[in-house]
């Protein structure tokens, strides 16, 4: 990732690796130099507040005031933490840094790498370690999701993926499972089912953070359109169909959605009510 | 495009036809078209601040930065053509 935003958009980080003389030979890979390759802290109304000379790709926690830094080859591989400063708080070598995510509340920080998915605080601590390759990670790392699992906190099997897909909600308590013929909402972590969803083929999904709204693209046969999205609480819906390559975002409130013609190089914004 | 993963949204491609968004249809929820616009360049990565709103377009090799609030207008806008100097 070459630039990330906190979750209230009041930080940005973003990476460059350019000179005049990239700018003007477009021949030089000063990227293999490594001595031009900076990371930006800017603030939302666009003021800097400090830019650093780093080798690697950088990712900015939700809170917006811890830096992760991920690199794989070369001198200072591993991962290295900043603070909102810019000052180095520690380092954790390894040899490869993959799939970098924080955790929700900034807390935890969870990346693949030559010792498989692993699970650090935020002092650096090694919690646990899995051979998988990626996850998502909940609010206070009580669940990590990867391609085969669900784990808690301490590394015990929640369940097992089996062929769906697992999105847990923001707050912990609510889960959305998609099947390959539907989408199901359940508490969580105790899996009561509090709603279905048929589907012929349903794609992309996205949860709020209490549950309250569900979005799904994808295939229904009751329907022509592609693009859903399920008020869980009124027992309501609205439905569209995107004619074209689409992906979206939701807020984590559940209030504003983003969709993305991929195509036809267009952003399409929604308020949700 | 990227899988993003880590604000537990996952998102996929769905592969559609091409051509346009068509009218909604509309029950109790509803839903408010507050802006749209086409991208101003190529963006490697696209990424909704998950509580503000805030929509940042990013493109390495266009070298740009445009933030959007969640009104659609444009808070800020880097790259060579604009301030040379923030990339250099």
């Amino acid at each position: 990732m070459g630039v990330d935003i906190s979750h209230d958009g009041s930080i940005i980080i973003y990476e460059t690796s350019w000179t005049e003389n990239y700018v003007e030979k477009k021949k030089i890979d000063l990227d293999k130099l490594g001595w031009d390759r900076r990371i930006h802290y800017v603030t939302r109304q666009g003021k800097e507040l400090w830019n650093k000379k780093i080798l690697g790709t950088p990712y900015l926690s939700p809170d917006g005031k811890t830096i992760a830094i991920g690199k794989s080859a070369g001198e200072g591989r591993g991962l290295t933490i900043l603070d909102q400063n810019g000052n180095l708080l520690w380092k954790y070598i390894s040899r490869e840094t993959r799939n970098i995510v924080f955790s929700s509340d900034s807390n935890y920080i969870l990346f693949s790498g030559e010792g498989g998915l692993q699970l650090l605080d935020k002092s650096g601590n090694l919690l646990w370690a899995k051979d998988e390759e990626r996850g998502a990670i909940t609010s206070g790392a009580a669940y990590i999701v990867t391609e085969k699992r669900v784990y808690d906190k301490q590394a015990n099997i929640v369940t097992e993926i089996l062929g769906r897909d697992i999105i847990i909600s923001v707050d912990n308590s609510r889960a959305v499972y998609v099947y390959p013929n539907k989408v199901s909402l359940l508490t969580w972590p105790d899996k009561t089912v509090l709603k279905e969803y048929i589907f012929t083929f349903p794609g992309a999904t996205a949860i709020s953070r209490y549950g309250h709204y569900i979005v799904v693209g994808g295939k229904s046969a009751a329907s022509s359109n592609n693009l859903f999205i399920f008020d869980t609480v009124t027992n309501t819906s609205w439905e569209t169909k995107i004619e074209s390559k689409f992906y979206f975002l939701l807020t984590d409130d559940g209030k504003y959605l983003l969709v993305i013609f991929i195509n036809l190089n267009k952003l399409v914004f929604y308020q949700i009510y | 495009m990227r899988l993003i993963i880590n604000k537990l949204v996952l998102v996929n491609f769905i592969l559609m036809s091409s051509a346009i968004i068509s009218v909604g249809k509309a029950e109790a929820l509803q839903l408010r078209l507050l802006w749209q616009k086409a991208l101003p360049f190529e963006a490697s990565d696209i990424i909704m601040a998950s509580q503000s709103g805030d929509i940042i377009l990013y493109s390495r090799e266009a070298r740009q930065i445009i933030l959007y609030d969640k009104n659609g207008n444009k808070r800020f806008h880097w790259g060579p053509r604009v301030d040379r100097s923030q990339w250099e």
